[in-house]
């Protein structure tokens, strides 16, 4: 039956009132001009709304890289029908729209109509999504008729990764990198592996089998230049300890683009790279939602961290113990009232921590309100840590966030203002520990990583 | 394009206005104002005041006010329409007070014809404010003004098109009229001839229009329930 629209319910009322007046009138007139909307209603009605639709759309592929663009297209064809259609394909609040536009007005005439929408999207933050179904609200060419509206049954679950780093290693003979590896007393003194780790200047004691003489001949070092050495991975597992943080300031930022998003790349690149070195890694988080991951080694441990990075997003929301139980991690008991700080949780964790000498990085973001807290964790962590070079086996990557925020000249000023701020707050953290300032919006997380490569 | 659109809008207003009063003047309560008010000051009067309606509601812009427009439509052509009539309520109504018989100078069919530019002209006027709350929405849900542009050329080609059927069909229905008025006289005599069969007609066609509109307002009182 005919869905009657308001504005066809105007006409008709119109025409009944017309020919009402006109018989209680006696009037030839008023009965002559109901037959106008009528007629108009007549002629308008012959044609239909747009119908037979097909929309088809081409997903991505199922795992991305956050920062990725893709392209995303949908085809819509309609074969009959007169009228306006309105196709949408609605995106998650984390998809930034690069080219093109999801949402495309069309106009069908009397002949049917093939076209294509077509958009570029680029993936911010990492996690798993649901991509919407594309859906049509095709309308009659003057809204007599109801509206009718076409959805694409399938949809699709992406996961989006965050971004790893895109060097193996970062050392040479010439320069050495800040960048500790971690130590560790079996893996220092065990059996070398067939795995090349570097090619060092020879030192006393090192096996003559080791010297690589042709890189020994083209070293232009002079006359005079030691051999050079490979240098092969110990036997043993090395361990690494992520610590992330989970507080709220973490979040500062956009919602496509914050802090929390380039410390979760961050950590995935350092797993990602200590994974590739066989060391045992463990993830724990602080100032939030608590979450511990065992240590262990090898590419299941990998893509462990890896599934609760990308579910860490839904935060304070999910149960972490849920999560622990699911994916065979430790779960945590949720914290209610004051969450732990870094000092409590390397306290908590203290056992594991004992005798591996591990290297510990800690991902955070510095403000006013957490240096003193954070402080006391360095010095919590330096006790499980040992010495190398007048240095702890502890990084601390700062995310600077500020740029996130700032878009207008007057807001980089005043985050220029408040990162100087923090740099002078942070003084005395940096001092026997390695420290990176990563700042997301100036460069990516392996060009910062690179700028701790000096000359030897 | 919008203001293209509101220039149409306006230059359809002053059609519009002036068959309104080239009808109104035709009749005999313009007459008797006139004369009532010394013309021609009640002509000047009625064009000034008109005018000023109009301009005053492209200035605002606002979709809601053509319902002043409208209702002036009708006030300017009800005398004429009313002096066709073969019965006279008001006469009835009023006992006599007012000697007022309403008279007008345009024959029937002609008066018809107008009067049917005056309603095609409102329903465009009305279906022009519509595309123009569509344009809006689109634009509002962050599509692009050259889309809509383009989809308002050809919704609009199609609604010119489907008006000047609409007004050609008028025009020859008007027209011919008297030549059909002989050999439909003789169906009409023969209803005549029993008036039951017209009213009983009248009765079932009103009752298929109401069962029409009854069904459609429950059908959207349902879809909005939904909403």
């Amino acid at each position: 039956m005919l869905k009657i629209t308001p504005l066809l319910n105007n006409l008709i009322t119109l025409s009944i009132v017309l020919l009402l007046l006109g018989i209680i009138f006696v009037n030839r007139v008023l009965i002559m001009l109901s037959l106008t909307p009528l007629l108009f209603m007549l002629l308008a009605l012959l044609v239909g709304v747009p119908r037979e639709i097909t929309i088809k759309k081409l997903y991505p592929q199922e795992i991305l890289l956050a920062g990725d663009s893709f392209t995303i297209e949908i085809s819509i064809e309609i074969k009959r029908g007169l009228g306006t259609i309105v196709v949408f394909d609605l995106l998650p609040g984390e998809f930034e729209l690069r080219e093109g536009s999801n949402l495309k007005l069309l106009w069908k005439g009397f002949r049917p109509l093939k076209t294509t929408l077509r958009y570029r999207v680029r993936s911010t933050t990492a996690g798993y999504y649901q991509l919407n179904k594309p859906a049509c609200e095709a309308y009659h060419f003057l809204h007599l008729k109801a509206p009718v509206n076409k959805a694409v049954s399938a949809s699709q679950k992406i996961e989006i990764r965050p971004r790893v780093l895109e060097i193996k290693k970062i050392r040479d003979v010439t320069t050495k990198s800040k960048i500790p590896l971690p130590l560790g007393a079996v893996a220092k003194m065990g059996l070398p592996t067939l795995e090349f780790r570097e090619m060092r200047q020879y030192q006393r004691g090192d096996p003559y089998k080791f010297i690589n003489w042709k890189a020994t001949a083209r070293n232009t070092g002079g006359a005079y230049a030691a051999p050079l050495v490979n240098e092969y991975e110990k036997e043993g597992k090395k361990t690494v300890w992520l610590f992330l943080d989970h507080s709220s300031a973490m979040y500062f930022g956009a919602n496509v683009e914050n802090v929390f998003e380039s410390a979760l790349e961050a950590v995935n690149g350092f797993v990602d790279y200590y994974t590739k070195y066989d060391c045992r890694i463990a993830l724990c988080t602080f100032n939030g939602a608590p979450f511990f991951i065992y240590p262990a080694a090898g590419k299941r441990q990998y893509y462990k961290i890896l599934q609760e990075l990308l579910r860490l997003k839904t935060r304070e929301n999910d149960s972490s113990k849920e999560r622990g139980e699911e994916n065979g991690a430790e779960p945590e008991k949720p914290q209610t009232g004051k969450r732990a700080t870094l000092r409590e949780t390397v306290i908590r964790y203290k056992g594991y921590l004992y005798g591996n000498n591990p290297l510990c990085i800690v991902v955070t973001r510095i403000n006013r309100e957490n240096t003193s807290a954070l402080d006391e964790g360095i010095r919590e962590l330096m006790k499980y840590t040992s010495i190398r070079k007048e240095s702890y086996s502890v990084m601390v990557v700062n995310i600077d966030g500020y740029d996130l925020a700032a878009s207008t000249p007057s807001e980089k000023v005043a985050a220029e203002i408040l990162r100087k701020r923090d740099r002078i707050n942070t003084g005395g953290l940096k001092r026997g520990i390695t420290w990176i300032d990563w700042n997301p919006t100036r460069s990516s997380f392996t060009t910062t990583l690179l700028r701790q490569v000096v000359r030897r | 394009m919008n203001l293209l659109i509101s220039l149409i809008k306006f230059l359809l207003m002053l059609i519009v206005y002036a068959i309104n009063l080239h009808v109104l003047r035709s009749t005999s309560p313009h007459a008797i104002l006139d004369a009532y008010l010394e013309a021609p000051l009640s002509a000047d009067l009625a064009v000034t005041a008109g005018a000023l309606l109009i301009v005053l509601l492209f200035i605002s812009n606002k979709n809601d006010l053509i319902k002043a427009f409208y209702l002036v439509s009708i006030l300017f052509c009800l005398p004429a329409v009313l002096s066709y009539a073969k019965f006279d309520w008001f006469s009835l109504l009023l006992l006599g007070r007012f000697d007022l018989e309403f008279q007008t100078t345009l024959y029937e069919p002609e008066l018809a014809f107008w009067c049917a530019l005056v309603l095609i002209g409102c329903l465009v006027i009305s279906f022009i404010n519509m595309f123009q709350d569509q344009a809006n929405d689109y634009s509002e849900r962050g599509i692009e003004a050259r889309e809509i542009n383009a989809l308002l050329m050809r919704q609009g080609a199609h609604f010119v098109f489907l008006i000047a059927l609409l007004t050609g069909f008028a025009t020859l229905f008007f027209d011919a009229v008297e030549a059909f008025e002989s050999a439909m006289e003789e169906i009409v005599l023969f209803f005549m001839d029993d008036p039951v069969l017209i009213g009983f007609a009248g009765i079932i066609c009103l009752l298929i229009l109401s069962i029409i509109v009854i069904a459609g307002s429950r059908s959207v009182y349902r879809q909005e329930t939904r909403e």
